[in-house]
């Protein structure tokens, strides 16, 4: 029989309507006092309606606003899980929940929230179970999300059904007491296994990393494209990560490797390790965007820093990415954010983007 | 008031489904469809010395492995897999845009059946086949009209190979400058056919792609961020995939040439600007059609089709042979040229497809294919109209580009999907229930989300027209009122579901490969 496990952040995106940047660190109560609106429990409602036909599916969820309420509202059968502590739920309850659902062998876990519910999910489980975001928070970068409730519903549905199959799919951290002072400080966290529907590529809307063969070509290509002599900026993520594999060295998913005539340099550098790195030599940068948002540099690998770029021609910025993960741009430009705004400017226009072998897409860059 | 047919006024309709077995198994030894009367002794003599004369490592040893039938056997098997099949025969197929479903006369079926086709050999005498190499000759003049190039090749077997023939012509013009290894890349769009880039990356290219802007199109300046000395050449669809006419492709014809490169016109489908726009007097230094659009020339199911490209005086010499030459009295057959390609394929293309075009185009006259193109246009704006009324649908980049599509539009489900959740996908699983051909989705990857694309070509009726887009209209009310209904489509054609492959080497394409695949997957 089918399970499902639904954990529900109430107080998601309730910081929006109030011009916060997210929840984090919130009080369930202040917000409230400042009249945000609980969504997160109504969104999730909206999902689960979809799966009313699955015939036998039994929800796993926590009590009262962590899920029972819209388990409730769309008419599933449910079971309560776990009973968080009185008083407000805490990130811990969300992380506690998950963790449980994940070894008592939940066929999907479906949480409502944002950002920093994906994270917490993400710490407790890994890639372990498969998981789809419904959304709910303030902003979401991350890649787990589906468009809207009914699409995240009908494709939870089609994965009970076994016409979808996972990918993995990028959960960006943004550090929110930084972001709320207008200071963007986000890394990649690492990836979920998020369900996409088969042969419905961009069906789902879910940020892909992507067919696997079409990223390791884009890891040949850019080896093909390498020149001796020359010092090269790997960039986190599995496409730039695919450069790695295909120089048969070890990789850091997460972070900023240097490599030079096909040795490793540097794994997993800090800005200054960088600075030193390239320092009177020739060099040039790999870098993918992130999915669905399309920052090639600001977001997640702040250790090219902007000292770094300065002195880093256009020409020598190998942009890599699928052309499915393009596409989740919807066509809106690429973009940069280093905080500088005239070393952003420098990199406006068009920019080659490597996405596959023998293939480059010129796509916008903006600011 | 059209006496269009309406879903709630069509009986339901429910495809045939027969539990037919593959042909391989069924039947009986011994069994036989036809009893050919005993060779005579003459005959068998002679044949006796023929077989001599194969080399015996070359000798079949044992009988071939054929089933074995009566003939109402095969005619039942064939007439019943025919009814599993939703063709055009049966149903209106205007959903599949970018193909350019027209009707294919049936007297063209007579003409090409006729001995003085059907019995000809391509290796005959010359002086015997005249009225075959004057129809082959003739239709290269005709499509040289039609594009205003210089000549025409018929060789290629189907648009991928005409692009590939387009692709190796640059490199051979390239080459006889020296700039060959210096120029190693070709720009095209990514709403262009995708084998206008994965065609010249067969011929050994390297392909750059534009993205389109909000119009819809690649602006000048992408294209111009894209040229260099590298540059080869352009391939490019237009209108693209979307129906969207770019308005600067003179422009885009200048910026290439400027930087030393040449342009081909990938006019596969050139249904929306037939006798209006022709290649060359954009600049154009190469294009292509596909006769078995276009042209009326049924799509072959990998079949009879043809590419042909056409090119200016200067690079005519590249041609792939063997050419059809014409000397003021008799024509005659080039089997090579110090310059050429070479040969795509054997002979001179296929005949029976080219005879059709021909037949097409003379009967259609100038102004018909003028009016081809105009209808085409119209068919495709009146559709648009009942489509848009469709809650939950709209047309791709609608935003920023007002101008009327010309003879496709790729529209989007958008709308429909976040507020439902059932996807384009799932909608063009349920289209077949009521008994129309399916939609085309889109090319990948899916820059327009949700997409389908449609292509009322000049021979739909009105009512076709307004029973495509009933039947649009009432799956899109079931999705909002009954979404599992359409997301578990189809539920009354020949087959359940269609399975998606998950690798190229999934599928069996042979009975031994399915057997051998059986084995494999039995034993641990």
């Amino acid at each position: 029989m089918p399970r499902v496990g639904v954990i529900v952040n109430p107080i998601a995106g309730m910081g929006g309507p109030l011009g916060w940047k997210g929840t984090d660190g919130h009080a369930q109560a202040d917000l409230l006092a400042a009249g945000g609106a609980a969504r997160a429990h109504e969104r999730m409602t909206q999902a689960l309606v979809q799966l009313r036909p699955v015939e036998g599916l039994i929800v796993e969820t926590a009590a009262a606003g962590m899920g029972e309420l819209a388990a409730r509202s769309a008419g599933l059968t449910y079971r309560i899980a776990y009973t968080p502590g009185r008083g407000e739920t805490t990130a811990m309850d969300t992380r506690r929940l998950a963790a449980w659902l994940s070894d008592s062998g939940v066929d999907l876990i479906m949480f409502a929230g944002g950002d920093g519910t994906a994270r917490d999910v993400l710490e407790a489980i890994g890639s372990t179970t498969a998981v789809l975001g419904i959304p709910a928070g303030v902003k979401m970068q991350s890649g787990v999300f589906a468009t809207g409730p009914a699409v995240g519903g009908a494709l939870a549905t089609a994965f009970l059904a076994g016409a979808a199959q996972t990918i993995n799919a990028e959960v960006v951290d943004l550090d929110e007491a930084l972001y709320a002072q207008g200071v963007v400080a986000s890394r990649l966290a690492g990836y979920l296994r998020v369900p996409q529907r088969r042969g419905d590529l961009q069906g789902s809307k879910v940020r892909p990393e992507s067919d696997p063969t079409s990223v390791a070509g884009i890891g040949e290509e850019v080896v093909r494209r390498m020149r001796p002599g020359v010092v090269y900026v790997i960039g986190p993520g599995t496409t730039a990560k695919a450069v790695m594999d295909a120089l048969e060295l070890p990789g850091t998913l997460l972070g900023v490797d240097v490599v030079l005539d096909g040795g490793l340099l540097q794994k997993d550098t800090s800005a200054r390790s960088l600075e030193a790195a390239i320092d009177k030599r020739e060099h040039a940068i790999v870098v993918s965007p992130i999915g669905g948002q399309g920052y090639v540099f600001g977001r997640g690998n702040q250790q090219i820093s902007p000292a770094v770029l300065e002195r880093t021609a256009k020409n020598s910025i190998s942009i890599v990415a699928t052309l499915a993960k393009l596409a989740t741009l919807q066509g809106r430009p690429l973009r940069v954010d280093t905080g500088d705004a005239a070393l952003d400017h420098r990199f406006a226009g068009f920019a080659r983007v490597v996405t596959g072998v023998g293939r480059d897409v010129v796509y916008p860059i903006g600011t | 008031m059209t006496s269009a047919r309406t879903p709630s006024e069509t009986p339901a309709f429910h495809q045939a489904r027969w539990s037919e077995p593959l042909i391989m198994t069924l039947g009986s030894p011994g069994r036989r469809g036809v009893m050919p009367p005993r060779t005579s002794e003459k005959v068998a003599g002679n044949l006796k010395e023929a077989l001599a004369a194969v080399p015996p490592d070359l000798r079949r040893s044992e009988a071939p492995d054929l089933p074995e039938l009566s003939q109402p056997e095969v005619v039942r098997h064939f007439t019943r897999l025919s009814q599993m099949v939703l063709g055009a025969n049966v149903a209106v197929s205007l959903g599949l845009g970018t193909t350019t479903m027209k009707y294919n006369p049936v007297i063209h079926e007579l003409i090409t059946r006729s001995s003085k086709l059907a019995d000809i050999h391509p290796e005959q005498d010359a002086e015997t086949i005249q009225g075959t190499l004057e129809i082959i000759y003739r239709l290269g003049e005709y499509l040289s009209a039609i594009s205003g190039m210089d000549r025409f090749s018929l060789q290629p077997g189907g648009g991928s190979q005409g692009i590939l023939s387009n692709a190796l012509t640059m490199r051979a013009f390239h080459a006889a400058r020296g700039e060959d290894s210096v120029r190693d890349e070709v720009v095209t769009t990514i709403f262009s056919h995708p084998a206008d880039a994965a065609a010249p990356a067969m011929a050994g290219y390297k392909v750059v792609s534009l993205y389109p802007d909000e119009r819809g199109f690649p602006s000048l300046a992408a294209l111009e961020a894209s040229l260099s000395e590298r540059t080869a050449g352009l391939f490019i669809t237009n209108p693209e995939d979307t129906g969207i006419f770019n308005p600067e492709i003179d422009r885009f014809v200048q910026a290439v040439h400027d930087v030393g490169g040449l342009c081909v016109y990938d006019q596969a489908n050139a249904n929306g600007s037939l006798g209006i726009v022709r290649a060359r007097d954009v600049g154009f230094d190469m294009c292509h059609f596909n006769l078995h659009k276009t042209f009326a020339v049924p799509h072959g199911c990998m079949g009879g089709a043809v590419g042909a490209v056409g090119v200016t005086e200067d690079l005519a010499k590249y041609l792939p042979t063997p050419t059809v030459t014409f000397d003021g009295d008799r024509y005659s057959v080039t089997a090579s040229t110090p310059e050429s390609i070479g040969t795509l394929r054997a002979w001179f293309g296929n005949v029976h497809s080219i005879v059709k075009a021909y037949a097409w185009i003379t009967t259609m006259g100038a102004e018909g294919l003028k009016t081809a193109a105009r209808m085409s246009v119209l068919n495709n704006n009146y559709l648009s109209k009942a489509i848009t009324s469709i809650p939950g649908a709209g047309v791709s980049f609608a935003a920023a580009n007002h101008t009327p599509r010309l003879e496709q539009t790729r529209y989007t489900w958008e709308e429909l999907t976040a507020g439902t959740g059932v996807t384009s996908t799932e909608i063009h699983d349920r289209v077949l229930d009521f008994g129309v051909q399916t939609y085309f989705t889109s090319h990948h990857p899916w820059v327009v989300p949700e997409p389908f694309t449609l292509e009322p070509a000049e021979s739909y009726s009105l009512e076709d027209l307004e029973e495509y887009a009933s039947v649009l209209r009432a799956v899109a009310t079931e999705a909002s009122l009954d979404p599992m209904l359409v997301r578990t489509a189809p539920h009354r054609g020949a087959v359940a579901h269609h399975v998606v492959p998950s690798s190229p080497t999934e599928p069996a394409m042979t009975l031994q490969a399915f057997k051998r695949r059986r084995a494999s997957k039995a034993s641990p």
